[in-house]
């Protein structure tokens, strides 16, 4: 039997970051993925800022679809606003399929072992060890000291490991994307448009994608997803109607967690990453920088576990202290800001991009933009003066 | 009657594994498949699936 310090199950961002951080410490790490290919089918809008990439990445040219200037945010009734990203704060539209299989790539010349079409089926816990069940084209088990869940929104690693994972309908969107051909944008800026009959309980979102392309998506809110109105229904509805003359050339669907933070994402000799550990941004949707940051931290954690030879759930903790120090907290927040943000009905969204089209778009930034459109309300003012932006 | 799912139409998000509170679903890699067994028909899933690819059915249709 195959013998391992870790295994990552799950080739998603987290995943790999993980998978790398440990085997550039010298440790056995395998890496698995259910998929044929890391990175395909993409399940992504592909926004990503920039800060992200360049902490955990050498940016290359051929990740990037189109880097991003500001964002265009629209209301129902047609207003407009315009936000100019600062130098810090520019944002990339990504080609997922390249770079989430870059960053496996990755991982496997660090020295990890990387695999597709592997499937954790099954875990088995022993003394000191865990017996892990593979299906790929053959069935075979593994064993391994400490495991990372990388294993994103359907994964039921954590569940196998004891930790409830289960998403409530008001805690998930289903997003769907489309990529457009012949679509006329501006491709410098993303758009972002809310309303209830658009996209109830989420948003309507224009990415550009260089030449005359564009990720024209939205997210539905489970809860208020019906079999007839579904994310299918709105995304026709729109595209009909604002592009009628595009043609779509991939279709992407998927779910995006807008749910809180995991309470814990570890246990004894195992940690939870990324969307698997609910760690995208409830508002927004956002996951990759998330991912990135928790699938580094989780890697350093076990490495330093397996240097001292200490895989016990106390050692753990700390991995759960540093991940809501950096990102979780702050998802934590957003939690709150989204169930706020959904219960506005198309007039309040008029009235917040009217007062928000009346900042400079050089000053307007998502901490200003919340302000703004929050300002009587006391508990999220409150809260967004102790967020991290 | 049983829950089942139209593998034409499903996308493969894994929304309906991740609301599932009987852990019924499974994903491998394209396949989704139901558990009978584990499944009480609550229609959850059914109702929120973003492409209408889950039905209940008879089970004698099957
Ligand atoms: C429509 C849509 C649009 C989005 N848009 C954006 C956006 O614009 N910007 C942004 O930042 N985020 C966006 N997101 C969210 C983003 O895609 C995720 O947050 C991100 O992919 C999370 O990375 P991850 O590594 O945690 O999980 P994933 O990328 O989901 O990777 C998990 C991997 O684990 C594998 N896996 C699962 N179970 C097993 C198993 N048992 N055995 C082996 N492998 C397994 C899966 O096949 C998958 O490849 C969007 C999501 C959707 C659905
Ligand atoms: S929610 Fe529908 S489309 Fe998504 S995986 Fe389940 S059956 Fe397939
Ligand atoms: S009907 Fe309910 S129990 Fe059955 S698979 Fe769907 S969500 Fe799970």
């Amino acid at each position: 039997m195959e013998k391992y310090d870790t295994v990552v199950i799950g080739g998603g961002p987290a995943g790999s970051i993980a998978a790398r951080t440990i085997a550039e410490k010298g440790f056995k790490v395998l890496l698995l993925e259910k998929r044929q290919e890391f990175g395909r089918p993409v399940r992504c809008a592909e926004g990503v800022s920039k800060k992200w990439l360049e902490k955990y990445t050498d940016i290359k040219d051929k990740w990037i679809s189109r880097p991003i200037k500001g964002a265009i945010l629209k209301s129902p009734g047609g207003k407009k606003a315009l936000m100019q990203y600062n130098e810090s704060d520019r944002g990339y539209i990504l080609d997922r399929s390249v770079f989430d299989f870059d960053l496996a790539v990755e991982a496997s010349e660090s020295g990890a072992t990387v695999r597709t079409k592997n499937r954790v089926e099954r875990i088995e816990r022993n003394k000191d060890s865990f017996k892990i069940y593979i299906e790929g084209f053959n069935k075979y088990i593994v064993e391994s000291k400490t495991i990372i869940a990388a294993d994103g929104v359907e994964g039921k690693i954590p569940r196998m490991l004891g930790i409830n994972t289960i998403l409530d309908p008001g805690d998930i969107e289903f997003g769907l994307n489309y990529q457009l051909e012949g679509v006329d944008i501006n491709q410098d800026y993303i758009e972002m448009i809310g309303g209830n009959e658009l996209a109830p309980g989420g948003y309507v979102w224009i990415f550009p994608k260089g030449e005359h392309s564009a990720n024209v998506g939205l997210g539905v809110l489970a809860s208020r997803s019906t079999k007839e109105k579904n994310a299918k229904y709105f995304l026709d509805k729109f595209v009909s109607k604002r592009f009628p003359e595009a043609s779509i050339s991939k279709v992407v669907a998927g779910a995006v967690t807008v749910a809180k933070p995991l309470k814990k994402m570890y246990g004894n000799s195992f940690l939870i990453v990324g969307d698997s550990a609910r760690l995208s941004n409830p508002l927004t949707g956002a996951g990759i920088g998330n991912a990135l940051e928790s699938g580094a931290l989780a890697g350093e954690t076990i490495s330093k576990a397996l240097e001292k030879n200490d895989f016990s759930e106390n050692n753990f903790k700390e991995y759960q202290k540093k991940v809501m120090k950096s990102v979780g907290n702050t998802s934590k927040k957003f939690y709150h800001i989204k169930e706020a943000f959904i219960k506005f009905s198309d007039k309040d969204i008029d009235d917040m991009i009217t007062l928000l089209s009346q900042v400079d778009p050089e000053k307007l930034n998502l901490k200003k933009l919340l302000t703004i459109t929050f300002k009587n309300n006391k508990e999220i003012i409150s809260l967004l003066k102790k967020i991290v932006f | 009657m049983a829950v089942n799912v139209d593998v034409n139409k499903c996308c493969y998000c894994g929304g309906c594994v991740s609301i599932c509170k009987y852990d019924a679903i499974t994903l491998k890699e394209t396949v989704l498949t139901i558990d009978n067994n584990k499944c009480i028909e609550c229609n959850l899933c059914v109702e929120v699936c973003p492409a209408g690819a889950l039905f209940t059915a008879e089970k004698e249709e099957i």
